[in-house]
């Protein structure tokens, strides 16, 4: 029996496959590193003010309550407000958020802010289970100046390709966010007469200003968060022209 | 002359025909006395008196070429890295034309313009390295066409490059001139002439790598394998997206009054997509690199002043900007991937140096340096092209292809039917 014989990895070409099954292990490892966006990015990107309005990520979506969706790894959803209904709101006295396991239809409450008496709901964009809720939000007082830029829930969707579908993500988001703003602009001005309450740079599409909502009188609060945030909370303005 | 709507030209009516249009498109636009120029107009005037000296003396009154080095930083830095950095041309092409990815379209004409007239000046650069510049032409009218030659398959590819370049271009001419039907024509030809462009590209852009397959024994180990053709291609493609970037970056500054709403909302996106194709091509690259390495067994040459210089290359202009795009793409930092991109760039720049001056010849007691009239002559090209491209961009829809500037109702209206019709 002949004895042991060393393969010479180099001579035999083993080390270029070696390295070709390496490299093939490691693209792989590398594009899903590459599109895992970490989450205060995401988060922080989908509401990122921008000179000329509010720049949309590619991977955010829009639902008509002024919600955002971001998809995770495994379907999960992240769902937070826009920065629109941030600022429109300003400060706010209180929030609610379903807590963990309630399971939410779309177009069900999802978001309570309380502000000076008044409760606003936004809408829920998807239909799921909450599986985690930001409870920094919830524990840190800060945020009632202003609503941050972060994520407030996370939802296990049950219908996440067709509910999807029917949210705006990328040019559809940045345009509607702009015809937002605009009808924003056009609804306090030619309703109340204050379209200074819509920001002073928005006829060029830019933010809306900190805490307009707090600063209309009731029916009027009602009429746009009816035509603004949740059809089925407030009343329809006797006044408006969209109606 | 039919105009858009198929009467007489309102562009005709209006200017008084053609020809003075395009007379008054050549009158200077803005200030004269910018830094730019300040700086640009001596650099090309002395540049073209040393070009005319340089064909009546010939090569030897303007350049440090010798037998032992024929070919300098004319064809080091002209040819091979401005070839390589106008690569984004086909593969921005690929994606707009053929995979239909139509975020991309905004930059898609710019960056066709960018590649059309690098090739028409670092390729014409060849004319002035020839020291008979007069046989340059033998390979395209069959006097001796050196089908053996890698050169032969290098000269056909520039010519029928710079034609596919310039009739995916055209349309973009024919719109300034307001000729809508002959814009139809030609844009009916883009889609073929994208196809025989980006063959050709993948064919030229590794046979420049091919060139030096001959030189075993001249190039340095750690740079010659051969695998020289795959990794000039697949060094094209992210070099010429990094370019991409680079120079849309400045052009979204300098010429922001030329751009609609929506590229300049669609800038950052723009980059971000492109940063990611850099990023995994760049890592396909290092993987081609390890491999060649380990494959010929190169370590022992890594403790050379050549090998810690190839590492520089390497590790400071590959590994380092991939690692950058790929933190400036997932942290959404523009800025990021604009130096990494800037990084890729001098990354190519050293690496086509490299392989055709610095690594060539090595050993050589007495090594080449380029001439100031080199550099001066390779400046001037670099700045005609660059006032070419300003020129052209200040007139042509090339920029807002989506969103024509008011100024004129009828050429407006051409650019928003093209706009309607590409978005089909």
């Amino acid at each position: 029996m002949d004895g042991l014989s060393f393969v010479d990895i180099f001579e035999t070409k083993g080390i270029e496959y070696v390295l070709v099954l390496a490299f093939l292990v490691a693209f792989m490892l590398f594009i899903k590193f590459l599109n895992t966006t970490p989450r205060k990015v995401a988060a922080a990107a989908a509401l990122q003010p921008h000179k000329e309005g509010f720049a949309i990520a590619n991977d955010v979506y829009l639902a008509p309550g002024h919600s955002w969706v971001t998809v995770g790894s495994g379907g999960m959803i992240s769902v937070g407000i826009n920065e629109f209904l941030s600022r429109l709101v300003g400060k706010v006295d209180k929030v609610e958020i379903p807590v963990r396991g309630a399971e939410i239809k779309r177009g069900e409450p999802l978001f309570t802010l309380y502000q000076s008496g008044r409760k606003l709901v936004v809408p829920s964009p998807m239909t799921g289970t909450v599986s985690k809720v930001n409870s920094d939000l919830l524990s840190d007082t800060s945020h009632l100046e202003m609503l941050p830029d972060e994520w407030m829930l996370n939802l296990k969707p049950t219908a996440l390709a067709w509910e999807l579908s029917s949210l705006r993500v990328g040019r559809s988001a940045s345009s509607w966010i702009s015809n937002e703003l605009e009808r924003l602009r056009d609804f306090l001005a030619s309703h109340y007469g204050q379209p200074s309450l819509a920001g002073e740079t928005l006829y060029d599409g830019g933010l809306t200003t900190v805490g307009s909502l707090a600063q209309l009188e009731d029916e009027a609060w009602a009429c746009l968060i009816h035509e603004f945030i949740n059809p089925d909370q407030g009343q329809k303005c006797n006044n408006c022209g969209s109606e | 002359m039919a105009d858009f709507t198929g009467t007489t030209s309102l562009l005709e009516q209006r200017q008084g025909g053609l020809f003075r249009f395009i007379l008054g498109e050549l009158k200077p636009k803005g200030r004269i006395l910018t830094p730019f120029n300040l700086i640009s107009i001596p650099v090309i005037l002395l540049g073209l008196v040393l070009i005319a000296l340089r064909f009546a003396f010939g090569l030897g009154m303007a350049t440090n070429l010798s037998q032992d080095f024929p070919w300098g930083i004319w064809i080091g830095f002209d040819v091979m890295t401005g070839v390589a950095l106008a690569g984004g041309a086909y593969v921005l092409t690929f994606l707009v034309y053929i995979l239909g990815i139509e975020k991309y379209r905004p930059i898609v004409r710019a960056t066709i313009l960018n590649g059309l007239l690098a090739y028409m000046f670092y390729a014409g650069c060849l004319l002035i390295d020839c020291g008979r510049p007069w046989n340059a032409f033998n390979p395209f009218i069959g006097n001796s066409f050196g089908v053996s030659s890698i050169m032969f398959l290098i000269a056909w590819h520039f010519m029928l490059y710079m034609v596919a370049c310039l009739v995916e271009f055209a349309p973009t001419i024919a719109e300034w001139l307001g000729k809508e039907r002959i814009r139809k024509l030609l844009s009916a030809m883009t889609l073929g002439a994208v196809i025989i462009g980006i063959t050709l590209s993948t064919l030229h852009q590794s046979g420049l790598g091919a060139l030096f397959l001959m030189a075993k024994g001249k190039l340095h180990p750690l740079w010659y394998t051969e695998f020289l053709p795959i990794l000039f291609f697949v060094s094209s493609i992210f070099a010429g997206l990094s370019m991409v970037v680079f120079e849309g970056s400045i052009s979204h500054k300098i010429f922001s009054n030329r751009l609609g709403p929506e590229q300049r909302s669609s800038h950052d996106g723009i980059v971000r997509g492109l940063a990611k194709i850099c990023a995994g091509t760049m890592f396909v690259y290092l993987a081609m690199v390890a491999l060649v390495f380990i494959h010929n067994q190169s370590w022992t040459y890594i403790g050379t002043p050549m090998g810690q210089w190839w590492l520089v290359e390497i590790i400071g202009f590959v590994l380092i900007p991939m690692m950058l795009f790929v933190r400036g793409y997932r942290h959404r930092s523009t800025l990021l991937m604009r130096i990494a991109s800037a990084m890729a760039l001098i990354g190519i720049i050293l690496n086509r140096l490299n392989v055709s001056v610095i690594a060539f010849k090595w050993d050589a007691p007495v090594h080449y340096i380029p001439s100031w009239i080199e550099i001066e002559i390779t400046l001037a090209i670099i700045f005609i092209e660059i006032w070419i491209f300003r020129w052209v961009v200040n007139r042509m829809p090339v920029l807002n292809n989506l969103s024509q500037p008011a100024s004129n109702p009828n050429r407006q209206s051409g650019a928003n039917n093209v706009a309607a019709k590409e978005s089909v």
